[in-house]
């Protein structure tokens, strides 16, 4: 893996530099003081991008990119002064105080290569171009047009790279790297189309409107920054509380997060969008938290739990089920959650499901395998840890068959991947002989 | 914490802005009858949309108009022949809109009183931006400006005019504090969507005799991302206040604590918070705390605690520990981890850095105890008052009494 990432650095940053020496040619050269203002403006706003969705991180700095790219096409320095911009933009302290050299130097050769794209646009929409053309009729059409072709190119040009660098090193093709690609091509596209606007408008009045655009923007993305924060307290909130619960019972301590893990899993093999993966998370971590309502007795108690004790168990965590799912948000990962417990093969409880007419879906499914795979495979108060290939052919023959033998498949293909082993060794008969031979003494 | 302000001072406010109703509305109507034809059908136009804006939704504001972005636009909307607007015309324009704005909300069946109230503090904040940006341009720049004066007084403007909303809000709400579930005013949090208003109209007027009609791209475009920005974080606060409700009835789901305790102590809570004059941040942080409180429960499933005993000390530091996992619950957590602490304990002095939360949480949750186990709020308040100033703090106590006499006679369960 890390010698992908070297290929693709070294790939990266090599298209990058010649761009870089390709504009220096082709391109005049902008006015510096100007320049700096803008590109000052440009890492200010890259730096301070927010996680807005899962692994989705956006900033305004498309805009301050886009406004210096019009700004400069009038003298013809677009080019070099977009692409100058751009490479200053991924170098962020964090990355060198830890040494990571891969991820700053990928980011640069994306970043410039899609900022040359968007530069040579602008200087083919904008050439031989005044402030004469710009007061004429149409010709404030004109800048927004190039503008938002700019932006265009330049969106499609990054989220291409990103897909290409994410296929190659992780050699996954199903993992996609953003989970709502359409909100982020959507607010490039925006930020492109203000940003030409904003630089027709620079050089038609004075600078006077750049505080109240870059004041708008400036609260907009501290609105976005205090969202990101808030979601993050979302989930860890939730995570305090299911720590409490698995605290309280040695058996299943970080089983949920090994829940997560496989759903994780499972999840990325079977091509499921960022979105749904996020939800397969919160689904997991709250499948078990219905536990918390089951009186210690029938929670701890040993060997199997008689039909009436059963009934109990789920009435109970169908009750705090039903509390989470007050939540809208939560709603959905409720659903995942109690829909995966009724159609598992419940061999905790020695029950078998009841029966429910609704076809489980994918998600549900997904989480059941999840589930009842971490549970085969570790110890419980009345039995042994089965071992994985065990628990996986019981998973298979699960007379249900409501259980996808795909998402089986898949589990096992990931955990074969990442050279990990769950449950007890497997033995074979003389071994296992052996082993009771020793524990009669 | 918020000084409170005087009811005197509110009563002033109130009247004030009353009385100059009439006044700004029939000034409105004298202008706009006098004035001739073109500069009718821009007032007319300007008035309209004032009063589409005004019906909008804001996101975050409680009580903010989107009209102002229409305002705030109209001292600088200029076409080759100079300003559009003059002062008068300005009023006009403001008049058309509450009017356009009555007329809509009457018709929709709002409440004839809510709709008035809110017309008038329309009327009063309006002008004041009216007036202020009028007066701040000629004193400061007689001759004609420049944009980055116009900036400079556009800033004065939206600072001198927020002031304004936010004392009246704070005023009105101050003089009907009697009544029971009232809105919280707003507060330094309205800032950014009022600011992102008035830049926006701002931004509007600068641009328009440049770019023409374009200037309604160049303006709403970035208002338009700050918008979505605010609707994101309004809808991630809802969920997360509806998260905070489902957790803290998690101990009750498990039976370690009374059916609907943390829910009836978040709402007393909030409603002493709000006697207190808690800003809308602590009235946050303390209902969230009142919630949570007795999370620390869910501990109790665990076998061995219960055969070893646990007290309320610990009770709450469980509680602060599960809380603490969410670092934005920081400050919640903190409450949670002393709530239980008596106000003084008899022959010491009380301890001055115990948070008012801690206090109120505290009186509260004995309240609701007591409530349950005599069955009437004045035995309740009567075990209250035995405790206090050992037990209870008797402010808090006095604010709590307050609070249950004008929920009406005993809520009994």
């Amino acid at each position: 893996m890390s010698k992908k990432r070297f290929y693709l650095g070294l790939v990266f940053s090599l298209a990058g530099a010649s761009l870089l020496a390709v504009a220096a040619v082709a391109s005049s050269v902008p006015n510096w003081a100007v320049w700096v203002v803008f590109s000052i403006a440009f890492a200010g706003l890259e730096l301070n991008s927010v996680e807005v969705n899962d692994r989705m991180w956006m900033s305004s700095s498309a805009m301050v990119l886009f406004t210096a790219g019009v700004v400069f096409a009038i003298d013809g320095a677009a080019l070099l002064a977009m692409v100058l911009m751009a490479a200053t933009g991924p170098f962020v302290p964090a990355d060198f105080r830890k040494r990571r050299v891969f991820q700053p130097v990928a980011n640069f050769g994306q970043l410039v290569v899609s900022a040359f794209a968007a530069g040579v646009v602008l200087e083919l929409m904008l050439s031989n171009w005044d402030s004469a053309s710009l007061a004429a009729p149409g010709g404030f059409f004109r800048v927004a047009a190039a503008g938002s072709v700019g932006a265009f190119v330049y969106t499609v040009v990054n989220i291409g790279l990103v897909r290409v660098a994410v296929r190659f090193v992780y050699g996954n093709r199903n993992l996609v790297p953003w989970s709502s690609m359409g909100l982020l091509f959507g607010s490039q596209l925006l930020m492109g189309l203000v940003g030409g606007l904003l630089g027709g408008v620079l050089y038609l009045t004075d600078n006077a409107v750049l505080p109240l655009v870059l004041g708008v923007f400036v609260i907009g993305h501290m609105t976005f920054y205090s969202y990101s924060k808030l979601r993050e307290a979302h989930e860890s909130t939730l995570r305090g509380v299911v720590k409490t619960l698995e605290a309280r019972d040695l058996y299943t301590r970080g089983h949920t997060e090994r829940v997560a893990m496989f759903c994780q899993l499972i999840g990325e093999r079977l091509g499921f969008s960022g979105t749904q993966l996020e939800r397969m998370r919160w689904a997991a971590l709250i499948h078990d938290v219905g536990k918390l309502a089951v009186p210690g007795e029938i929670m701890h108690k040993d060997g199997r739990l008689s039909d009436d004790e059963y009934r109990l168990f789920r009435q109970k965590s169908h009750s705090v089920d039903d509390l989470l799912s007050e939540v809208d948000f939560l709603n959905p990962m409720v659903e995942i959650a109690s829909g995966s417990h009724s159609r598992l093969p419940e061999e905790d409880f020695g029950q078998r499901g009841h029966s429910h007419t609704a076809a489980p879906n994918l998600e549900q499914m997904v989480l059941a395998v999840a589930d009842a795979f971490e549970a085969l495979t570790s110890s419980r108060s009345f039995r042994m840890a089965f071992s994985q290939s065990a628990a996986l052919a019981m998973l298979r023959k699960d007379e249900m068959a409501l259980i996808n033998d795909d998402i089986i498949d898949a589990l096992e293909a990931a955990v074969t991947e990442r050279g990990e082993r769950y449950g007890a060794p497997d033995l074979t008969r003389e071994e296992l002989q052996d082993a009771e031979a020793v524990t009669r003494g | 914490m918020v000084r409170r302000l005087s009811i005197r001072a509110a009563r002033l406010m109130v009247l004030l802005a009353w009385a100059s109703f009439p006044l700004i509305s029939g000034y409105g109507a004298y202008v706009l009858g006098s004035a001739s034809g073109s500069a009718t059908g821009w007032i007319l136009m300007a008035g309209i949309l004032i009063g589409a804006a005004g019906l909008m939704r804001l996101p975050i504001g409680y009580e903010l108009s989107a009209g102002y972005a229409v305002v705030a636009a109209l001292p600088l909307v200029a076409d080759g022949s100079g300003h559009i607007f003059d002062i008068p015309g300005q009023f006009a324009a403001v008049f058309v809109g509450l009017t356009v704005l009555w007329i809509v909300r009457s018709t929709r069946g709002d409440r004839q009183a809510a709709v008035f109230g809110s017309s008038v503090r329309r009327a009063a904040g309006f002008s004041t931006f009216v007036l202020i940006s009028g007066a701040l341009g000629r004193a400061a720049f007689p001759s004609a400006m420049s944009g980055w004066q116009e900036v400079f007084v556009f800033l004065g403007s939206a600072a001198l005019t927020f002031g304004v909303e936010l004392g009246l809000s704070r005023a009105s709400w101050r003089m009907s504090s009697s009544t029971v579930g009232q809105s919280v005013p707003i507060d330094g949090s309205d800032l950014a969507e009022f600011v992102t208003l008035t830049a926006a109209g701002t931004l509007f007027g600068l641009t328009f005799d440049v770019v023409g009609w374009w200037a309604l791209a160049v303006s709403l475009l970035p208002y338009a991302f700050a918008h979505g920005a605010f609707r994101r974080f309004r809808a991630a606060k809802v969920t997360y206040a509806q998260m905070i409700r489902a957790l803290g009835r998690l101990p009750e789901a498990a039976g370690h604590s009374p059916v609907g305790h943390a829910e009836r102590c978040g709402d007393l809570a909030r409603e002493v918070g709000i006697g207190f004059g808690l800003s809308f941040r602590d009235l946050e942080r303390l209902e969230y705390a009142a919630l949570l409180h007795d999370i620390g429960r869910i501990s109790l499933t665990e076998p061995a605690v219960v055969r070893r005993g646990y007290t309320d000390a610990e009770i709450g530091a469980w509680g602060a520990e599960i809380i603490s996992e969410a670092r934005y619950l920081k400050p919640v957590a903190e409450i949670v981890s002393r709530h239980h602490e008596p106000f003084r304990n008899p022959g010491e002095a009380r301890d001055e850095a115990l948070p008012l939360a801690c206090r109120i949480v505290r009186t509260v949750s004995a309240f609701d105890d007591a409530l349950a186990d005599t069955g009437s709020s004045l035995e309740a308040m009567e075990h209250l008052h035995r405790g206090s100033a050992y037990e209870f703090d008797p402010a808090v106590t006095a604010a709590l009494r307050a609070v249950i006499e004008r929920r009406g006679s005993a809520r009994t369960r």
